[in-house]
């Protein structure tokens, strides 16, 4: 499974990256591959990717990921913020796998 | 022992001295209680009126007015011992014969009496009745002493009938949506007692039938309950006016055995009416405090004319037509107040065409071309002094009621702060401008004197006059003073460190006062009391005596409502006074609002004006009209005729808007009790608070209240909002001042500005302007996050290498200041920032590459004013947390923050 995080600047989705590959690590998820990036670079990316994941504080772009995802038969989910506040990534996890499952 | 047991024992006592001595019981004045007893006469006069109205003394007119105990352990002169409440009422051995003997037969009937019905026309007496007949059972003892008499008028919410259920039953807890509590109903409340309905006939179906079920059974259920059924033992009294002959009252009557019809007046003997007349002119004497007269042909016509409402109509009548006698005293027609046959509507006029078919029995109770009626004893300014000695007793038992409620200390010493100048006020109110005389009788002249040569020192240092009301005030305010003091209690002024800095000069002139006290009486008297005759120096200021009228207007919704309440008001009157305005339920409220600005132009003299309205957007106009005119203003809700009536006859009087606006409200006790129970302040205060205030009565204050706790969802927010009343902008500067130093006010919602710079204002007509609410919407969602600011320390602390401490405090000062900017934050982009920024000063710190932007130099371009202030809000930051941060970061976060 290949998941995306999209924020600003890619700064604080760095962390939440980290978080949720020792939550894969520890279900023994294989194939996980996980990785975050500025807004302004999704279109180059997508491609690469199943599952988008949007950072509450880009919720605004909310409409061009959706219409870019559905364009390319692609999920996506805006993390709710008290998940993202707490950096929590099993639930992150847990979020991106719904999403996937419910394609 | 209370007082007014004391004052019963005595007057038992000396009653059984005279019968040993001359061998019958003559009476006892008050005075002689009174000295034997060492109390005020004026105290010993109110037990003693108590007393009568509780029926245990018996009062002989005359003067002075002389009292005898009815139970003597004894027998006395037998006469006297078959006297009871009844006996009191008009007519009781004439046309009211019959009734008495049903009434007393319903209550003394075993085991519990019988439950009544009364009949009889508007205005015929029925509550009264019912309350002679409360009494009575507690006389023989059928109900406790302290048995509950509980009155509820069905017509009151008879368009509402799950309101009238709940109200009269109560309801469990999850009835309904906001039934949040198990609430006490009516019929709980009336348990061992007396329960009376009046207007019955407008009972609705659902509370008719749980009503039969009471009546029969004993039992009911709370509204909600399915299960459990409460017992009560009630008698139930009805009133109604309509015919028995009525689908309801059928059904009612089988369960109802005892039917007591009360007659109408014109059923009833001249004697009765006569004594009617007289009762109701002594009653007003003692109100105005004044002997009144009345024509011989003014007085035929009273007792001849054909009142269709009865004794309610009569009283009313004669009080309009007072009203103008004294109107007439005012500008000097007569020496005294004399109601002449002109002084009487149209309609009353006409009972003289009368006089002549029933001369013979008319004429005894004519004495001569002018008859007199003198106020008795039994006076109602004597027991407005008494309330002004109970003057700390009042703010004890608001203290107490405070501490029964649990709230905690800081919150009492606020709502008491906040009360007392409304209870100063009212008691400076309550003042009717005796002589001087009047005054030696209850205060002791060696105060009076002190305190006017205090005045005249003042008035001289302050450059301002003071009233005599002042004086009355004072001097009985001192007196209680120094009785307190001297009986060792001590006197507490929750207001004492504002008034400290908001009178300064009042309160430094009035320490003047307390030296002199201290010398007279060798005393100490503690600051606290130098801040209540500060208030006393200051109430004056705001009270200023013009010679004008008060405007009194009606404002109701539909097409002629209110010109019609006000025509009958003006006919009632006999001059064009009240003024009415219809608002079509069309019309839209900005249209209605300007007309009723103009209109409050033209009305207003100078001494405000009193609008009195239905409901809806009407009871705010008040405060919106005085925003823009400065004209003050009370608003009164739920108009009705009487109210209408009641106002503008105060107004005629020359009575001040506060006066008017009090008169109304105690007139009408459904206002004062449902501006009151939302009045209550929940269990405790909020650390956070929203003040609503109005100087056009309490009711705007709640309803503002009612209106932001809607449209600013703050039930689940953490914050209460506080409604006031204020006169002036001192006053309210100063109660802020107080609020401010227990609690953190976010904004003041009123129509008078409090110029604080540090309290956001919101004026009362921007609380429809979402624009403007907005500011305070922000600050409150602001709120709300600096919890998620605060929540947010433990993660930062787990997840990122930088101390979380130091970080957070200075985020929380970054993130004011862009709030301070008018910048717009909500919940995820501060999430967003939060974890952004430590990110960055984690790197920073680490000495780590930050990731690269392009096009920084063009988003500074394009976005020069928002960048400058993220680049100021910054150094926050980079003090705090002692890093560099570079204008490339500011662009970054400037894109979350303004999502870019």
């Amino acid at each position: 499974m290949r998941i995306l995080l999209i924020c600003g600047a890619g700064m604080s989705t760095s962390l939440l990256v980290e978080k949720m590959k020792k939550e894969g690590e520890k279900r023994g998820m294989k194939d996980l591959y996980i990785f975050a990036e500025a807004a302004d670079n999704l279109e180059k990316v997508i491609d690469d990717y199943d599952v988008i994941l949007l950072g509450p504080q880009i919720r605004y772009k909310e409409k061009y990921v959706s219409e870019l995802a559905k364009e390319k038969n692609k999920v996506y989910r805006v993390i709710p913020p008290n998940i993202y506040g707490m950096i929590d990534g099993a639930k992150t996890l847990d979020l991106a796998i719904e999403a996937l499952k419910n394609k | 022992m209370k007082r007014i047991d004391k004052v019963y024992n005595c007057l038992k006592k000396l009653c059984n001295k005279q019968l040993a001595e001359r061998g019958e019981i003559v009476g006892v004045s008050a005075m002689e209680i009174a000295q034997t007893l060492n109390i005020q006469r004026t105290n010993a006069s109110s037990d003693l009126n108590i007393l009568f109205r509780e029926g245990k003394v018996i009062k002989v007119e005359g003067k002075p007015v002389l009292y005898k105990a009815k139970e003597l352990n004894m027998v006395s002169d037998e006469s006297d011992m078959v006297v009871d409440v009844f006996d009191n009422i008009i007519g009781a051995n004439l046309s009211l014969k019959n009734a008495v003997q049903q009434a007393k037969a319903a209550i003394i009937y075993p085991p519990n009496g019988l439950h009544t019905l009364l009949l009889g026309e508007t205005g015929t007496g029925k509550s009264m009745f019912a309350e002679v007949m409360y009494s009575f059972a507690k006389e023989i003892g059928r109900i406790k002493r302290d048995a509950p008499f509980v009155t509820f008028n069905c017509a009151d919410y008879a368009n509402n009938p799950q309101l009238l259920m709940s109200q009269l039953f109560g309801v469990k807890k999850g009835a309904y949506t906001g039934a949040d509590k198990d609430r006490m109903g009516l019929v709980e409340k009336a348990d061992g007692g007396i329960l009376f309905l009046d207007e019955v006939h407008r009972l609705p179906p659902e509370g008719q039938e749980m009503l039969f079920y009471l009546i029969d059974k004993g039992l009911y259920r709370r509204l909600g309950e399915s299960e459990t059924q409460h017992k009560a033992n009630i008698l139930i009294i009805c009133a109604t006016t309509e015919n028995i002959e009525s689908t309801l009252l059928r059904t009612f009557i089988r369960r109802i055995p005892m039917v007591i019809k009360l007659p109408a007046l014109a059923e009833r003997t001249y004697e009765e009416r006569f004594e009617l007349i007289k009762n109701f002119f002594r009653e007003e004497a003692a109100i105005i405090n004044t002997d009144i007269m009345i024509t011989s042909n003014a007085l035929k016509a009273l007792l001849l004319y054909e009142c269709p409402n009865n004794i309610g109509q009569l009283k009313s009548d004669i009080k309009l037509s007072i009203a103008k006698a004294y109107l007439g005293y005012m500008i000097k027609r007569d020496k005294g107040v004399c109601v002449h046959t002109e002084d009487l509507p149209e309609y009353v006029r006409r009972g003289l065409f009368m006089y002549k078919e029933s001369k013979d029995e008319i004429d005894k109770f004519i004495t001569g071309d002018i008859i007199k009626f003198s106020a008795d004893n039994a006076t109602p300014v004597i027991q407005q002094n008494n309330q002004i000695f109970n003057f700390y007793e009042a703010l004890e038992e608001k203290r107490k009621a405070l501490e029964q409620k649990g709230l905690n200390e800081s919150d009492i010493r606020l709502i008491m702060s906040i009360d007392i100048e409304t209870y100063l006020k009212k008691y400076l109110l309550n003042l009717d401008k005796n002589n001087l005389e009047e005054l030696y009788k209850v205060v002791d002249k060696k105060i009076v004197d002190i305190v006017n040569d205090f005045l005249n020192y003042a008035s001289k240092k302050l450059k301002r006059p003071f009233s005599d009301k002042t004086l009355y005030g004072l001097s009985m305010h001192v007196a209680s003073s120094v009785e307190r003091l001297l009986s060792g209690k001590d006197i507490v002024n929750h207001q004492l460190e504002n008034i400290k800095k908001v009178y300064e000069k009042e309160f430094e002139v009035a320490t003047a006062l307390r030296e002199k006290v201290q010398k007279e009486f060798n005393i100490k008297v503690p600051d606290d009391e130098v801040g209540f005759v500060t208030m006393f120096l200051c109430l004056d200021e705001e009270t200023k005596e013009k010679d004008e009228r008060v405007g009194i207007i009606v404002a109701m919704h539909g097409e002629a409502a209110a010109t019609s309440i006000a025509e009958v008001a003006n006919r009632l009157l006999g001059e064009n006074y009240v003024i009415g305005y219809n608002m079509p339920l069309d019309q839209k409220p900005e249209v209605a609002l300007n007309n009723l600005t103009n209109i409050v132009k033209r009305v207003d003299k100078g001494r405000g004006v009193l609008l009195l309205v239905d409901m809806g957007s009407l009871v705010l106009f008040g405060d919106m009209i005085y925003e823009r005119t400065g004209i003050p203003i009370k608003t009164i809700e739920m108009v009705s005729t009487p109210m209408v009536l009641e106002a503008a006859r105060k107004a005629i009087l020359n009575a001040s808007l506060e006066e008017v606006y009090d008169a109304v409200v105690n007139f009408s006790p459904y206002v004062g009790r449902i501006y009151k129970d939302s009045f209550k302040f929940e269990d405790s205060l909020k650390k956070n608070v929203i003040i609503t205030a109005c100087i056009t009565g309490e009711g705007t204050a709640v309803k503002l209240k009612s209106i932001l706790e809607r449209d600013l969802n703050l039930k689940e927010k953490d914050i209460d909002i506080i409604p006031i009343e204020v006169e002036s902008k001192r006053e309210f500067r100063r109660k802020l001042l107080n609020i401010k130093e227990e609690k953190n006010i976010l904004a003041v919602v009123s129509a008078i500005n409090p110029q604080d710079d540090s309290i956001l204002y919101i004026s009362t007509s921007d609380v429809f302007d979402n624009d403007k609410l907005s500011v305070l919407k922000n600050k409150i969602e602001t709120l709300s996050q600096i919890e998620v600011i605060d929540n947010m320390k433990e993660v930062i602390r787990e997840n990122i290498k930088i101390d979380s401490e130091v970080y957070i405090s200075s985020f929380k000062k970054f993130y004011a200041a862009l709030i301070r900017e008018g910048v717009n934050l909500n919940e995820d982009i501060t999430i967003g920032l939060i974890l952004h920024l430590a990110c960055v000063i984690e790197r920073i710190l680490q000495g780590k590459q930050l990731i690269h932007m392009k096009d920084t130099q063009k988003y500074i371009k394009n976005y020069p004013k928002e960048f400058d202030i993220i680049k100021k809000a910054i150094r926050i930051i980079e003090e705090g947390c002692n890093v560099k941060i570079s204008d490339e970061e500011c662009v970054n976060m400037m894109k979350i923050i303004y999502s870019l």
